[in-house]
């Protein structure tokens, strides 16, 4: 009886990522048909799957800019919904970004010190924002470590240190930039600008295999949550598993940050909008994360890229701008919502 | 099925928080560990099911070393509920099924059906039937303190371990979880090795106790031959009343204290 009344439960929370899946290529579709330039659903339709069109404008737009930089929004979205689950669940901490571990900042300085010392055209900045960021996550580690475990405290006031510390670096490197200051503000406020399909094969390589991974956590993380004492009871290698998880975040989160510069909003909220839709059990709420969070960035980029065409609005200011009123409906209507699906 | 505790030595920096611990537990028994605050017991209790690893000295599961389990094997045998109060953001029914999660065999299995009418029964036992779709923020301690008990025994363990089982409930809820431990433990056959403050409740419920002091054994054996006014006093500093009513110990009662403990 009990467990009839939970097996229906949770063959609604498939009906619903099924339903959060074909979101998900929708919102990929939509992405691609809709832009700066008005282009036909059916020219649209034979570029995607022909790779053909008479208009050779619109051959470049939609395989050359629309579709690279539609499928970055997917991954990246899905990456930081994705690592904010797996960072929140690891730190029993609703609070936690991704970004706690200071990766942003990490990348925000590299980028900052490209651009002061005018190396910037010379040494790509994704390049010095990834290398930044993992050196940042690096310290953060190894401060954090004490006899081999990462105990959550250390883990979150390391990381908070190392944040300000690099916040501190990238402010001063926007002091001495000069006139270039405006190249420093705009990398900072995150975007998908110039996205070709060479960043979209390394995005592709590089964050496929750690959603991936992060699937078969989603047990581990559930008992985690229970502290870890209860968690080794139950199983779960509590040292080791914090510990590939904190890796699968900084690299993912490295990666996104490299290309796309600091987009808010995406690693804090959007977790706790998939929570309210479909309960917190991990095993549910990792992949659904990665369809919503996908659809979630693709959608923000295309209203950033389409409401002032032809200029951009930076797409952070998109995404908590439209996030919010969109979270807090959730937030009011969670109950309702819960007795459906989580 | 008999668990070995040969002596056992835990430091915490380098401090002996636990020094040559040696008992056994036996299964059908519940084995009560006393003693005051810092005597060990929450630690010893760690080293047991491994949370903690033992500087010195084995503990035996039917003669096997618990350094041999796998993680996953050890939580095939070993259940525990900790004093804290835990609240996550799950229902009551997620969590209890969490005590299934060692019996899963693959990362993506969420249910194992067969095991559904056991876990009705531990359901009911407890009482839990009308809370299974609230959330663990939603009840209050006692309940939450069942969901947890719950959750270890529908983990089908041969050991159960309690941190101060009754820690923060109301009388009836006291009386109500020990009895269904007690039954459970004697139905089952398992051991269940609790931490208790309360001495009148170690004495009515456990078959043996051991009374701890600064990381060592005072005394232990039957809980009329430990718990007298002498070892209470040398151990707590506090002088006690034993009530007794035919021949057994009805209440330990607390007179005065002795010595301030520094």
């Amino acid at each position: 009886m009990v467990l009839e009344v939970y097996r229906e439960k949770l063959r609604r929370r498939m009906f619903f990522l099924v339903l959060l899946i074909g979101i998900f290529f929708l919102s990929i579709f939509l992405g691609i048909s809709i832009g700066c330039v008005d282009i036909p659903l059916n020219a649209v339709w034979e570029i995607i799957f022909n790779h053909y069109s008479e208009n050779r404008v619109y051959l470049v737009i939609i395989w050359e800019i629309r579709i690279p930089r539609v499928l970055i929004a997917a991954f990246v979205g899905a990456a930081l919904a994705v690592s904010g689950c797996l960072i929140q669940s690891i730190l029993r901490n609703p609070l936690a970004s991704p970004y706690v571990l200071g990766l942003s900042s990490g990348a925000a300085f590299g980028a900052a010190l490209l651009v002061a010392l005018d190396l910037w055209l010379i040494i790509p900045i994704p390049l010095s924002a990834f290398v930044f960021s993992i050196i940042a996550f690096l310290i953060t580690y190894r401060i954090a470590l004490e006899d081999g475990r990462l105990p959550i405290s250390s883990l979150i006031l390391a990381g908070m240190a190392v944040a300000a510390f690099f916040s501190a670096m990238t402010s001063f490197m926007m002091y001495l930039a000069g006139e270039k200051l405006e190249v420093i503000v705009f990398w900072l406020m995150g975007g998908l600008y110039g996205l070709s399909w060479d960043e979209l094969k390394v995005v592709m390589i590089g964050i496929t295999p750690l959603l991936i991974l992060s699937l078969f956590l989603g047990k581990d993380l559930n008992a985690m949550m229970l502290g870890d004492d209860v968690a080794k009871s139950l199983g779960v290698e509590v040292d080791k598993i914090r510990k590939l998880t904190i890796v699968i975040v900084s690299l993912m989160v490295a990666i996104c940050v490299a290309y796309t510069g600091p987009i808010g909003f995406v690693g804090l909220m959007v977790p706790h909008m998939v929570r309210f839709l479909i309960g917190s059990d991990n095993r549910f709420l990792i992949p659904a994360s990665i369809f919503f969070g996908g659809s979630f960035l693709v959608l923000t980029d295309l209203l950033a890229r389409t409401l002032m065409r032809p200029a951009e609005i930076p797409i952070g200011i998109i995404t908590s701008l439209f996030g919010v009123p969109f979270f807090i409906y959730l937030l009011k209507r969670r109950k309702g919502l819960m007795k459906y699906v989580a | 099925m008999l668990l070995k505790i040969c002596n056992v030595t835990f430091a915490y920096n380098s401090v002996d928080v636990l020094k040559n611990i040696t008992f056994e537990a036996k299964e059908g028994e519940i084995l009560g560990i006393l003693g005051p605050n810092g005597a060990g017991k929450t630690t010893l209790l760690k080293c047991i099911f491994r949370a903690l690893i033992p500087k010195h000295g084995v503990i035996l599961l039917d003669g096997t070393d618990i350094k041999k389990f796998s993680q996953r094997e050890l939580a095939k045998n070993m259940a525990v509920v900790m004093q804290e109060d835990i609240v996550a953001p799950f229902t009551v029914l997620e969590t209890i099924l969490m005590g299934r999660y060692p019996h899963l065999e693959s990362p993506f299995k969420i249910l194992d059906v067969s095991s559904s009418k056991f876990i009705e029964e531990i359901i009911n036992m407890l009482e839990l039937g009308k809370l299974l779709d609230r959330g663990l923020n939603e009840i209050s301690g006692g309940e939450r303190r069942r969901v947890h008990i719950a959750r270890a025994l529908v983990q089908q363990p041969k050991v159960l371990l309690l941190d101060e089982p009754t820690v923060h409930l109301d009388l009836n809820y006291q009386l109500f979880i020990m009895e269904i431990i007690k039954r459970y433990t004697i139905s089952k056959r398992i051991i269940t090795i609790a931490t208790f403050h309360d001495l009148s409740l170690a004495v009515r419920f456990c078959d043996k106790v051991i009374l701890m002091k600064n990381g060592i054994i005072f005394a232990a054996g039957k809980p009329e031959e430990v718990i007298t006014p002498e070892n209470i006093e040398s151990v707590y500093n506090v002088r006690i009343k034993v009530i007794k009513e035919n021949g057994k110990i009805l209440a330990v009662v607390p007179l005065e204290i002795t010595r301030r403990r520094l």
